[in-house]
């Protein structure tokens, strides 16, 4: 185990900026803390709950994934190394579910994939919850990581201790800025894990929620009624850092066209329209339902595991109140 | 396809020559495709129902089902409603002129299973486009198979698709061919007037030994598969082709999830007993 103290972290991301790309929570404007490469904004030190979760670099907002000519294709993959400092476990067990959604059936995403294998890791465990709406424990998950990590670091005060997860991460220990711990930070690692895991106080009952779903309880007038409320803006999507949706259009470019992808959003009315104009999605209910069936029931039929993590993002989002938070709460009236 | 080659493919379309067009009924035609690059002729091979990606360079890239059968490599044919931007910009192309095609994708209907055995192919309106490959490929093979019947329903006498090619049809012995139409305004109808299920009084089936395929709209879908479950046919043995909005055709996207499926990965082509459940399948 080594330490890294806090005052020498921005003196490390910048060092390490200059081999590879350094993404880490940053202020903007003194307001919203974004997960952005260094520098672009303010590190404050506080690695709190990102708006949007680490999904941005892995898989962006928008992408060119091709680029033709009249006369031939090439396909546009740009990867370079990346640092991820400062993500969260939820996001990491985010990150873990997603590569088994983007290589399924032997169907490798490219763009994704290519990103990932180039991606270290540096996770910080939740010694508190950064926020109200943090459920990863009622989720299933835990404010600290087992495995899947490089580097796992944990907040003692002035210092983090640093633990590794992979030989990479041994590779980062060795840089000068971690140094040597005492032999009481073992203790002091269990003492902070230990008040992590009993410090979330949130639990909607998710465990119940998918029970529920599994046995078909809610019906039409379930979703119907909670929908009237949605407006549809697809923000629960934008910020979830499982949702990966895509939409794909061509635009012109220089010499010819570029192919692209965008976020998408299932909750949006011509999510699921044909060109015919027959939806087998017509109703705002019947969305709502298979977004949060997608995460809480279909998922766990595919990957044995929920693809809610519990980080809360959508309920910090939604400007109605019909995050994944609210409608377990519902789900577990029922 | 090769596993190993599917990191690189999945989103790379290869180029294609139009290479014939046959004009069909209003708005639709039959496009006759080959890929420009000989050696991914060689490697293309597909199955009945599958379905490829089309793009017209610059405009965009839609699902089209392909609607030649595997018997007959080279050509692939793509029967194609003008309807939306990428189709409207493909009718706009003359023969020679260039597009790009990814594919084939998704689940097709299974022909190891059908061989020796009965055989329903019921279709609806544009459905027959999907269905046509099947119906080639079993015809292609016909000593391969038992009973072979046909129904196909269409709105009015001018929407039957591929019209001649499957008038051949009414004089073979070895196919029970029938035909019917909704509506027929101009009393030109000679055949069969109602929904296709109108139909069924004129057949036996065994329910034994017959495999179904089925290709229609959602509606045709309820009443035909209730006319099979009536005549004790099982729901592992119907196979319904669902048409949704794939997008990507590698099961990415998300647009043609259909409960915990893919359409694009998991069907188009799928078991009847295996998507009952989903209240929004069908």
């Amino acid at each position: 185990m080594k330490r890294l103290k806090k005052d020498n972290v921005v003196s490390f991301l910048k060092e390490m900026n200059k081999k590879e790309k350094v993404f880490c929570p940053q202020s903007v404007d003194g307001r919203d803390l974004m997960f952005m490469p260094l520098e672009e904004g303010v590190y404050t030190g506080n690695i709190g709950k990102t708006t949007i979760s680490a999904k941005t670099v892995l898989f962006p907002q928008t992408e060119e994934i091709l680029s033709f000519t009249e006369k031939s294709i090439s396909k546009t993959i740009d990867a370079s190394k990346t640092l991820l400092f400062g993500i969260r476990p939820c996001e990491m067990k985010a990150i873990q579910f997603v590569d088994q959604f983007m290589t399924r059936d032997n169907f490798i995403d490219p763009h994704y994939q290519s990103r990932r294998e180039k991606v270290t890791t540096i996770a910080i465990a939740c010694h508190e919850p950064p926020s109200d709406t943090c459920f990863c424990v009622d989720a299933g998950g835990m404010p600290y990581l087992e495995n899947g990590y490089d580097v796992q670091l944990f907040d003692a005060g002035d210092y983090y201790m640093a633990l590794s997860g992979s030989e990479h991460g041994e590779e980062i220990l060795a840089n000068k800025y971690f140094e040597k711990g005492d032999e009481e930070d073992k203790e002091r690692l269990e003492e902070i894990k230990n008040k992590a895991l009993h410090s979330q106080k949130n639990s909607p009952g998710m465990q119940k929620a998918i029970e529920i779903l599994r046995e078909n309880k809610p019906d039409e007038a379930f979703w119907e009624g909670l929908a009237d409320r949605c407006i549809n803006c697809g923000g629960c999507v934008y910020v979830c850092p499982t949702c990966t949706c895509f939409n794909v259009y061509d635009l012109p470019s220089q010499g010819g066209h570029i192919r692209c992808r965008s976020w998408d959003a299932c909750v949006h009315a011509g999510f699921t329209r044909e060109t015919s104009g027959h939806n087998p999605r017509p109703t705002q209910g019947s969305r709502l339902a298979r977004r949060h069936e997608h995460k809480l029931k279909f998922d766990i039929v595919n990957f044995k595991e929920s693809g809610c993590v519990g980080c809360g993002r959508c309920s910090d989002t939604c400007p109605v109140g019909l995050g994944a938070i609210e409608i377990i709460q519902e789900l577990n009236a029922l | 396809m090769k596993k190993e080659a599917e990191t690189d493919l999945i989103f790379q379309p290869n180029l294609a020559r139009i290479e014939g067009i046959l004009p069909q009924i209003a708005e639709h035609r039959l496009f006759q495709l080959r890929f420009v690059d000989e050696d991914v002729v060689r490697a293309f091979s597909h199955a009945p129902g599958q379905f490829v990606e089309v793009t017209v360079l610059g405009v965009g890239e839609a699902p089209i089902s392909i609607s030649s059968p595997p018997t007959r490599p080279g050509i692939i044919e793509i029967c194609v409603r003008k309807a939306g931007s990428v189709t409207n910009a493909l009718f706009e192309l003359q023969k020679g002129d260039l597009i790009a095609l990814r594919g084939p994708f998704g689940r097709g209907f299974p022909l190891d299973l059908f061989r020796g055995q009965d055989l329903l192919l019921v279709a609806g309106g544009l459905g027959m486009a999907p269905l046509r490959s099947l119906l080639q490929a079993v015809l292609d093979d016909r000593a391969s198979y038992g009973d072979l019947v046909l129904m196909y329903g269409a709105r009015n006498p001018d929407d039957i698709l591929f019209k001649y090619e499957l008038l051949g049809l009414m004089n073979r012995t070895d196919i029970k061919y029938l035909l019917s139409v909704d509506v027929d305004e101009e009393g030109i109808w000679r055949q069969y007037i109602g929904v296709v299920t109108g139909l069924f009084e004129r057949v036996e089936l065994n329910p034994e030994n017959t495999f179904c395929g089925l290709c229609g709209p959602p509606i045709m879908y309820r009443f035909v598969v209730q006319e099979l479950l009536n005549r004790d046919i099982p729901t592992e043995r119907i196979f319904v082709s669902l048409e949704r909005m794939m997008q990507c055709g590698v099961g990415k996207c998300g647009h043609c999830a259909i409960g915990e499926y893919y359409c694009c990965t998991d069907g188009p082509v799928f078991k009847y007993s295996e998507i009952s459940h989903i209240k929004e399948a069908i």
